[in-house]
Order: structure tokens, then C-alpha cells, then sequence
């Protein structure tokens, strides 16, 4: 990857994880937010990778790997907690 | 070799296309079920877009770490959008996408909260025997779907068509009655799919005193009509049959527009 695509791929997914905050903070729903924190974190690990690749640090993959995995987790306790009311262990 | 960092670059490129698209759906979608799209399509075919990019030119180790990265973006992304869609679904999220149709009978859709979707009945309704001047025009469809959901929950709709011919008539136009017994047995199909009680008169005459007699008969408690039949020469409700009843009924009468 040339220098030039990389600097101009991360500042515009900065200016995307940026974009997608604000609708984590302006959601309408708590579904619809639950969304974009999850397309948040899916960003991160676009970015991670990126970086990874760029400075060719092989850690940053484990980084993005346990990312995916937190949001994952994440992601399934925010919608059951959704839809369960508050009531996440029944 | 040469082409390798090029298609790397126009991996990242497509990446950086797909992933504004999500973002932007995010924004521009008007609910979570249409928004999961965003985010469980666009969004991570970026991601992969970039897993890939970088395997091109990687090492082997890292190679391994963004395949594993990528099955597991793949294995996982379904299911936590099939848990969003699951917990907005059961938490009655409203679909706000205009047209939105849903088939799961909880009114999710804009229609359904206005009563308009088919088959939400009013609860306790005191309306028990219903009868619809029926010939299949597209007011009298609208009629019936009235009908249908005011009617109570053991009650029972009765659907009346009239036309002059006698179906026992030497050399009567066959083909008109078959038509007209089609169209009521295609209303009476309709209720039934509604879980409906649904009855079928069909008389001989002026559809205006068939729907009186019918109603008087039957001590309805509600008449409806449509306000437009099919057409005078097809000898079934017309536009002035709604008057008609309207002057001459034992009960109440709601006049469909």
C-alpha cells in the first residue's frame, strides 16, 4: 500500500468513527444506537489493521482481534439488555 | 511484485466507499431494522476489505491473525444483528420506512398504529352481526376491511351482493353470476383468512333491498357500504345504493369512502 492512500484511508476513517460517535450520542433509539457503537468499534479495528500493515507490528492485529470480540460480547449484552428491560440475568 | 501494493491500495479504496455508505445509511435510515444493513453489510465488507488488503502483502503470521479476524468478523456480525433486530423487534420499535410490511401480526408498521393494518380488531367491540353490501369493487373491498375489523371477536360479518338476473333464468347470463358468486366467495375467503365468521347472501333484485332485508333479518347491528359499486350496466351496488340504505336502514350505517 503506497503512503499516500494510507495517510488519506486513516484520516478519512477518523472523520468516519468522528461521524459515527455522533450517532451513537444523536440515536433515536437504543437499537439504532447499539448499532453505532458497534460500527464504531467495526472502524477501530479497520483502523488497527491499517496501522498494523503500514508500520508492519503484528500486535496491533491482537488488538483488533480482542476488539472484535469485546464488541461482540458487548453488542449481544446491550441488545439483551434491551430487550429484556433492565432485567439482563433472568 | 509490482501490482501488488496497487491492489492493496484499491482494496483500501473500496474499503473507505463501503464503510461511508454504512455510515451514511446509519444516518439516513429512519429505523433499526433498516439500518442493520448499515452497519452487518456495509460497514463490515469494509472491514474485510481491509483484512484482505493487508493479507495481500503480509506476512504469513499476520496472515493467519487477519484470517482469523475475518471468520470471526464473519461468524459473529450475523448474530449480533440478528440479537439487535431481535431485541427492537420485542420491544415494539415502531418500522417507520414508508411501505414497511410486517407480517409478524405485532403492528409494527406506521399503518398498523393507525389501525389501518388488516385484521387489527378493536378490542370489545359490541358489533356482532355486520352486514357489507359486497360486489367486489374496490369500495366494497374497503368496506369489508372496515367490516372486519370492527366487528367483534365472535361476531360475524355477512357479505350481500344483488343483481336482477335469477340464477335459474333458461339462458340468463351465466357468466355474470359466476362472476358475482366468485367475488363473494373471494370476500368470504378474505374473512376467513382474518379469522372471521363470515356469511354469503345472494339476492335477486335491488341491492339496496337486499341489504335492508338482510340487516332486518338478521337484526345487524351495523351496516356497511362502500360508496362506489362497479357500474350500472354490471347491475350490482351502485353509487346511490349508499343513499339509499342510508334512508331506508333498521341500524346504524358507516358509509366507506
Amino acid at each position: 500500500m503506497h503512503t499516500a492512500v494510507f495517510t488519506a484511508a486513516a484520516v478519512w476513517m477518523t472523520v468516519l468513527l468522528g461521524a459515527s460517535i455522533v450517532l451513537v450520542i444523536r440515536a433515536r433509539s437504543l437499537g439504532s444506537r447499539i448499532l453505532s457503537l458497534d460500527m464504531a468499534v467495526l472502524i477501530v479495528i479497520g483502523l488497527l489493521v491499517l496501522l498494523s500493515d503500514v508500520e508492519r507490528v503484528p500486535y496491533f492485529l491482537d488488538a483488533a482481534l480482542v476488539l472484535a470480540l469485546l464488541s461482540f460480547v458487548a453488542t449481544v449484552a446491550a441488545a439483551r439488555y434491551h430487550e429484556s428491560e433492565g432485567e439482563l440475568f433472568r | 511484485m509490482i501490482v501488488i501494493p496497487w491492489v492493496a491500495d484499491a482494496l483500501v479504496v473500496l474499503a473507505l466507499v463501503v464503510m461511508t455508505v454504512g455510515v451514511y445509511g446509519i444516518r439516513r435510515m429512519p429505523d433499526v431494522y433498516t439500518q442493520l444493513h448499515a452497519t452487518s453489510k456495509a460497514v463490515v465488507l469494509g472491514v474485510i476489505a481491509i483484512l484482505v488488503a493487508s493479507a495481500v502483502s503480509g506476512d504469513p503470521e499476520i496472515i493467519l491473525r487477519l484470517v482469523l479476524i475475518g471468520i470471526f468478523l464473519l461468524l459473529t456480525t450475523p448474530v449480533s444483528a440478528h440479537v439487535v433486530a431481535r431485541a427492537a423487534y420485542r420491544r415494539r420499535e415502531p418500522m417507520t420506512t414508508p411501505g414497511a410490511i410486517d407480517e409478524s401480526g405485532r403492528g409494527l408498521t406506521a399503518a398498523a398504529r393507525n389501525g389501518e393494518e388488516d385484521g387489527s380488531r378493536r378490542q370489545g367491540s359490541e358489533l356482532r352481526e355486520i352486514v357489507v353490501g359486497y360486489d367486489g369493487s374496490e369500495s366494497s373491498r374497503r368496506a369489508l376491511e372496515r367490516a372486519a375489523q370492527l366487528v367483534a371477536e365472535d361476531g360475524r360479518v355477512t357479505l350481500v351482493t344483488a343483481g336482477s338476473i335469477l340464477p335459474s333464468t333458461p339462458g340468463g347470463n351465466v357468466d355474470e353470476i359466476d362472476e358475482r358468486r366468485r367475488v363473494l366467495l373471494e370476500g368470504r375467503k378474505r374473512l376467513a383468512a382474518l379469522g372471521i365468521r363470515a356469511d354469503v347472501v345472494e339476492a335477486v333484485g335491488d341491492p339496496t333491498d337486499a341489504i335492508i332485508e338482510t340487516a332486518r333479518d338478521l337484526d345487524a347491528d351495523l351496516i356497511v357500504v362502500g360508496t362506489r359499486g362497479r357500474n350500472v350496466a354490471a347491475r350490482v351496488l351502485l353509487g346511490s345504493v349508499s343513499t339509499a340504505v342510508v334512508n331506508a336502514a333498521p341500524c346504524d350505517v358507516l358509509v366507506v369512502r
